[in-house]
C-alpha cells in the first residue's frame, strides 16, 4: 500500500493502458505506482521515490511520458505495414545470399 | 583549345561517300603530311581516298582527296576522322595523341540538368551511333581508354547495348567509360543484357545530384529522376557492375556535398569510385548562371569533409577541375590533374604558384566564371603572399567584358 | 526557362512517415533513429514537426528524407534501400562462433584482486586442461559455420601450460588443411613467464599475444600482485620482448577498470601513449571479483565509471587532435554501430548476445561456456551459463541447448520492455551475463541497469561530440570504419 499517493489521470479514451504501464516502468526508478481503471480514467496512484524532485516536476515527466509513449503507439500503428515489407524484402535477400 | 572540326581547303571528291568514318593511315614512310583513309568496311584500297596537309597536292591526277585545314594540322597516322557526304567538313573522332577520347553518341537525352554543358537537342541523330559502330572497328587494339557521352548514351536500348559488345569484341583491353544519367537501368532486364556484354574494363558513370529526391529532380529538371537513377544503381550494383558516382558542384548541390557523401557511404557503398566535378561554365551553365555560379571558396570546408568520409569508407574517390588554391590542403592528394596544358593571364599570380605543375589550371569556359580566390600556394598548403585578400589582382567575375583570360589548349575529350 | 523545382516538388508531394524512435535528451532535442540506427538530433520545434506531421518546411524534410524517417507517400525507393541495409548489418548474424576461448590452466603467479579463477599453487596440474579434452573441443571449434577462427588461449596463466598450447597449435594446424578456415591464434598472458622458446614458436605459427596493462606502475601493481611486486615491470619488459622479436603490433593490451583506476584515466592512457599502443578498451568496472553489488552501490559506481570514461575519452580525442594517433574501442564499436552498416563486432555489445553465438569457452575441465564471464559465475557457484561439455557435446548440441536458447531469446533486444521502443537499441547491445550477474534475469530492470545507463549516456555523448565539433567528426568517421 502507498503511504502518501498522489493521484494522476488519464483518459482511456485517449491513452491506452500500455502506454500508461510503460511509462511507469521507464521511472520506475522515480516512482512507485498502482494502476486502476475507474470508469473513462486511468487512475495512477504514484509515490515519489526521489524526494529531492518535487511531485509538480514528477507529475509532469509523468503526463510528458506517456504522451510520448502514446505516439510511439501511433507510429507503430502506421508504419507497421512498411515496416513488415521492408524486413521481409531484407531477410528474404540475406537467405538467398547464404544459398549462393 | 584544339579544333576537332574544320573545313576541307580544298578537296577534288565528285561523288557522295556512303562511308563517312576513316582511319588515317601513312601513305609510306617518309611522308607525314599524306595519308590513306581507310574505312572500317577495309576495302576499296585501290581507289581509296586520300587526305593531306600543310597544302599538299597529290601528284597522281586521278586521286580523290581532301586536305585538311592548318588547325586540322595535328593529324596523325591512326586519328579517326568523319567526313561529311560531300566531303568539305571534316570531323576529328579519335586522337590517338589524347589521354581519352570520348564518342559523342547523341544529344538526346531526357534530363536536363541546369547546368548542362551538351544542352540537350530532340532531332534524330541516330548517325552518332552508326559512326561510333565504324569508329570502334578502326580503332587500334592498344587504345587504353575510351568514352561515351551524351546527350544519354542509353537512349538507344538495344543497339547501345550492342555497341558495348562491339567495343569487347574489338577492344577487349581497352578501358570503357560510359556517362550515363543512369535512369534506364531501373529497368532491371535492360540492366542484366548490359551486364552481359559489359566487361571487366567497362564503367558507368552516372551523376546523383541529391541525398533524395527533391534536390536531385530539380537540378536535373526532371520529375522521377531520382528514384529512376538509384534504382538503377543499385540495379547494376546487384550485377556486379563497376560504377562511379558523379556529383557536379554549384549553388545547388554544394552546400548538400557532405549529406550526399553521407547518403553515398550508407547507401551505395558498394559503388568503385566517386568523381567530384568543379563547374564547367558551358552550355546551360551559362543561361542559368545565377543558379549554379559559386565561388569554390564558399564550399572549401564542404568539400573537404565530404572527401574524407568518402575516402574513410574506403570509396575511392576523385576531385576535378578545381584548382589547388581553392581546396582544402587536407585534401590535395585527392585533386586529379584532369586539363593537360594551361595558359592565361595569370601568369604574374600563378607563375610564383610552388604547385603549379600538379594543379589542374583552368577551362577555356573559365572566362564565364571563376573563383576571386586564385592565389599561388606553397608546398605546404599556405598562401604565398601574406596578403589575405588579393582580389585586387584578380578581375572580378560580374565585369565580364575585362575578362581576359586566354583560351587554354585542352584534350578533345573537354 | 528553369523552373524551381524545388519549392514546388515539394509543396505537391505528401509525405508520410517510416518506422521511427526517438528518445529525449536531458540536455534539450530530441534523437530519431530509423530501422537501421541512422540517427539525427531535432530541435524540439523540429520534433513536434515531425511528431504532428507538419511537412512544411524544405530544409527539415530533406534531412528527414535523408535518412529515411519520413518518405514521399508510397515511395518504394526508401523501402528497397532500408531492406538492403538492414540486409547487410544482419549478413553476419548466422556465421556463429568465430572466436574459441580455450582455458589451458587455472595455475597463475598472480593474485590479481579481481580474479576469481586462478589457482595460486603453481605446479598443481589438477587444473590443466587435458589433451583428449583440448582435442575435443578443437573438433567442435571446426564445426563452426564461421569462414574465420580466432583461437584463444586463456587461464589463469595460460603460457604456464604452454606445452599444451603448442600442441593444439599444430593440431589446429594440421586439421586446417581440410577445413581451410582463415586461423588466427591469440595467446591472453601476464607475459610474467616469457621465454625464447615461446616467441621462437609464436613465431613460427604467427600467434598473437594480448596482455593484461591497467596503467602506469602503481596502479597496475596494486591491482595485480605477484611475488616480487613486479608485475607492471614484467608486462612492460614482455610487451618489448614480443614486439622486438615479432613485431611491434603482434601484442596489445586490455585493462581491467577497478575502483583505483576510476581516479586516474589520463594517467592510464598516457601509459598507453607512451607504450606506443594505437588503441585502448576503457572498460567498465568489472563486477566480479568481488562481491557483486545491487541496487544504490551498483548506480553510484556507475556513475562515477561514467565520470571516468567521459574524462578518458575526451582526453583521448584532444590527443588525436594533436597528432597522437589512439582510437577508443568502446566508442568506436558504438560509433560502428552509428556510422555504418556493419554490426559492430564485439561480442559484449550484440544483439543477438555474443555470447554462445560469437563466442565459446572450453573450460580446463572440458565444460563449454557460453562467455568468458559465464565461465566466472561457475567459480562463484553459479552454473546458468555453462552449455555441456568437450566430452559428451558436439557443435550443435551446444547451440541447441536450452540454457543458451533461453538466454538469447529472453535477451533479443527488441522484445524486450524499453528496448523496443529505444532510440538507441541499434547502437547498443544485450548482455544476459551482465544482467543474470547483477538483477537476476536475463533482461534486468533497463531504468537500473548500468548497461542500458551507459548505452544512453556514451551514444548521445558521441552525437554531440559528431554534431559540433568537425575534428571529432571525421576521427569518429575513421573509428567507425577501422
Amino acid at each position: 500500500m502507498l503511504t502518501d499517493p498522489h493521484i494522476v489521470n488519464f483518459d482511456s479514451a485517449v491513452f491506452s493502458v500500455e502506454s500508461v504501464q510503460k511509462a511507469v516502468y521507464r521511472m520506475g526508478n522515480k516512482i512507485f505506482a498502482s494502476i486502476s481503471l475507474d470508469r473513462n480514467l486511468i487512475r495512477l496512484e504514484i509515490e515519489v521515490k526521489d524526494k529531492k524532485a518535487t511531485i509538480e516536476e514528477i507529475s509532469n515527466e509523468l503526463r510528458q511520458t506517456v504522451n510520448d509513449y502514446s505516439l510511439r503507439e501511433k507510429i507503430s500503428a502506421e508504419t507497421q505495414e512498411v515496416r513488415n515489407v521492408v524486413l521481409a524484402t531484407a531477410f528474404s535477400r540475406v537467405v538467398s545470399q547464404e544459398n549462393e | 583549345m584544339i579544333n576537332l572540326y574544320g573545313r576541307a581547303t580544298n578537296q577534288s571528291i565528285k561523288r557522295k561517300l556512303k562511308r563517312l568514318v576513316y582511319r588515317l593511315d601513312k601513305h609510306s614512310e617518309n611522308e607525314s603530311d599524306w595519308f590513306s583513309l581507310c574505312s572500317s568496311d577495309f576495302q576499296d584500297e585501290a581507289r581509296s581516298l586520300t587526305l593531306v596537309k600543310n597544302g599538299r597536292i597529290p601528284p597522281d591526277e586521278g586521286t580523290e582527296y581532301v586536305t585538311a585545314p592548318a588547325e586540322l594540322g595535328y593529324l596523325v597516322n591512326g586519328d579517326i576522322i568523319s567526313l561529311s557526304v560531300d566531303a568539305s567538313r571534316i570531323n576529328v573522332i579519335w586522337r590517338g595523341n589524347a589521354n581519352a577520347n570520348s564518342l559523342l553518341l547523341t544529344e538526346r537525352c531526357d534530363n536536363y540538368c541546369l547546368m548542362c554543358s551538351q544542352p540537350p537537342k530532340t532531332k534524330n541523330d541516330d548517325w552518332l551511333l552508326d559512326q561510333a559502330f565504324d569508329a570502334i572497328s578502326l580503332m587500334p587494339q592498344t587504345a587504353k581508354e575510351i568514352g561515351f557521352t551524351g546527350g544519354e548514351p542509353t537512349f538507344y536500348g538495344q543497339r547501345f547495348i550492342d555497341l558495348v559488345g562491339h567495343v569487347d569484341k574489338c577492344l577487349p583491353n581497352t578501358a570503357l567509360h560510359i556517362l550515363s544519367n543512369g535512369r534506364k537501368f531501373s529497368d532491371f532486364s535492360f540492366a542484366e543484357k548490359y551486364a552481359s556484354f559489359a566487361n571487366k574494363n567497362t564503367m558507368v558513370g552516372i551523376p546523383v545530384y541529391g541525398a533524395e529526391e527533391t534536390l536531385h529532380d530539380y537540378v536535373v529538371q526532371a520529375k522521377n529522376a531520382f528514384n529512376e537513377t538509384v534504382n538503377g544503381v543499385l540495379n547494376l550494383g546487384e550485377l556486379g557492375q563497376l560504377i562511379e558516382i558523379r556529383v557536379v558542384l554549384h549553388k545547388a548541390t554544394a552546400p548538400q556535398i557532405v549529406q550526399i557523401a553521407e547518403f553515398i557511404c550508407r547507401n551505395l557503398p558498394f559503388v568503385d569510385q566517386v568523381a567530384l566535378m568543379g563547374l564547367e561554365m558551358m552550355g546551360l551553365a551559362r543561361g542559368n548562371f545565377s543558379q549554379v555560379w559559386i565561388d569554390p571558396i564558399e564550399y572549401i570546408e564542404e568539400l573537404a569533409e565530404a572527401v574524407q568520409m568518402l575516402a574513410a569508407n574506403k570509396i575511392h574517390t576523385m576531385v576535378y577541375n578545381h584548382q589547388l588554391c581553392v581546396l582544402h590542403h587536407d585534401i590535395w592528394r585527392f585533386a586529379v590533374k584532369s586539363i593537360s596544358d594551361w595558359k592565361n593571364e595569370y601568369d604574374a599570380v600563378c607563375k610564383s604558384c610552388e604547385v603549379v605543375d600538379t594543379c589542374g589550371g583552368f577551362f577555356h569556359s573559365a572566362k564565364y566564371g571563376s573563383s576571386s580566390h586564385i592565389q599561388p600556394m606553397t608546398r605546404d598548403g599556405y598562401p604565398l603572399t601574406n596578403r589575405p585578400n588579393i582580389q585586387s589582382l584578380v578581375t572580378s567575375v560580374s565585369n565580364q567584358d575585362t575578362w581576359k583570360r586566354r583560351s587554354i589548349p585542352v584534350t578533345a575529350s573537354d | 526557362m528553369v523552373t524551381s523545382l524545388l519549392q514546388d516538388n515539394q509543396e505537391r508531394k505528401v509525405y508520410e512517415w517510416l518506422p521511427f524512435r526517438f528518445d529525449r535528451l536531458r540536455s534539450g532535442g530530441v534523437v530519431v533513429t530509423n530501422m537501421l540506427g541512422e540517427w539525427l538530433k531535432l530541435s524540439d520545434s523540429e520534433f513536434n514537426d515531425l511528431a504532428g506531421k507538419v511537412f512544411s518546411k524544405p530544409e527539415l524534410l530533406i534531412k528527414l528524407t535523408s535518412k529515411h524517417i519520413i518518405r514521399i507517400k508510397n515511395d518504394k525507393l526508401p523501402v528497397r534501400l532500408l531492406a538492403l541495409k538492414i540486409a547487410t548489418k544482419n549478413k553476419n548474424l548466422s556465421y556463429a562462433t568465430g572466436l574459441h576461448i580455450f582455458v589451458v590452466t587455472l595455475r597463475c603467479e598472480h593474485a590479481c584482486e579481481y580474479c576469481q579463477v586462478s589457482r595460486q599453487n603453481s605446479r598443481n596440474t589438477e587444473f590443466d586442461m587435458a589433451e583428449s579434452d583440448a582435442y575435443a573441443a578443437l573438433a567442435i571449434a571446426f564445426m563452426s559455420p564461421s569462414q574465420n577462427i580466432k583461437l584463444e588461449f586463456q587461464g589463469g596463466e595460460s603460457l604456464l601450460n604452454f606445452d599444451l598450447i603448442k600442441k593444439i597449435v599444430i593440431r589446429a594446424q594440421e586439421m586446417n588443411i581440410r577445413f581451410k578456415k582463415n586461423l588466427a591464434f591469440v595467446i591472453a598472458t601476464n607475459l610474467a613467464v616469457i621465454d625464447d622458446e615461446i616467441l621462437s614458436f609464436a613465431k613460427t605459427h604467427n600467434i598473437f599475444f594480448s596482455t593484461s596493462l591497467d596503467g602506469p606502475s602503481s596502479l597496475h601493481n596494486a591491482n595485480r600482485s605477484r611475488p616480487g611486486k613486479n608485475s607492471w615491470e614484467l608486462a612492460i619488459s614482455g610487451i618489448e620482448r614480443v614486439r622486438k622479436e615479432l613485431g611491434h603490433d603482434q601484442v596489445s593490451a586490455l585493462m581491467t577498470t577497478t575502483d583505483r583506476s576510476l581516479t586516474m584515466p589520463k594517467e592510464i592512457i598516457d601509459e598507453y601513449v607512451r607504450m606506443g599502443f594505437q588503441e585502448i578498451f576503457l572498460r567498465h568496472l568489472s563486477p566480479y571479483g568481488h562481491a557483486v553489488k545491487s541496487g544504490a552501490n551498483l548506480k553510484y559506481n556507475n556513475r562515477r565509471w561514467l565520470n571516468f570514461y567521459f574524462e578518458g575519452l575526451e582526453y583521448i580525442i584532444e590527443l588525436n587532435r594533436n597528432g597522437t594517433e589512439i582510437v577508443e574501442i568502446l566508442a568506436s564499436t558504438y560509433l560502428k554501430k552509428m556510422l555504418t552498416n556493419s554490426s559492430g563486432g564485439y561480442v559484449d555489445l550484440a544483439t543477438p548476445t555474443g555470447a554462445g553465438l560469437g563466442a565459446l569457452v572450453y573450460n580446463y575441465d572440458g565444460d563449454i561456456y557460453a562467455s568468458d564471464e559465464g565461465r566466472m559465475l561457475k567459480e562463484m557457484g553459479d552454473e546458468t551459463f555453462k552449455l555441456g561439455s568437450v566430452r559428451t557435446h558436439t557443435f550443435s548440441d551446444v547451440l541447441l541447448s536450452d540454457s543458451l536458447l533461453n538466454a538469447v531469446e529472453e535477451s533479443f533486444a527488441p522484445s524486450n520492455p524499453m528496448c523496443s521502443d529505444c532510440a538507441f537499441e541499434s547502437h547498443c547491445g544485450s548482455d544476459p551475463v551482465i544482467h543474470h550477474a547483477t538483477q537476476g534475469d536475463f533482461v534486468g530492470f533497463k531504468p537500473s541497469s548500468t548497461f542500458c545507463e551507459r548505452t544512453t549516456e556514451i551514444v548521445p555523448f558521441l552525437m554531440e561530440k559528431y554534431e559540433t565539433d568537425r575534428f571529432c567528426r571525421d576521427l569518429f568517421t575513421r573509428w567507425s570504419v577501422r
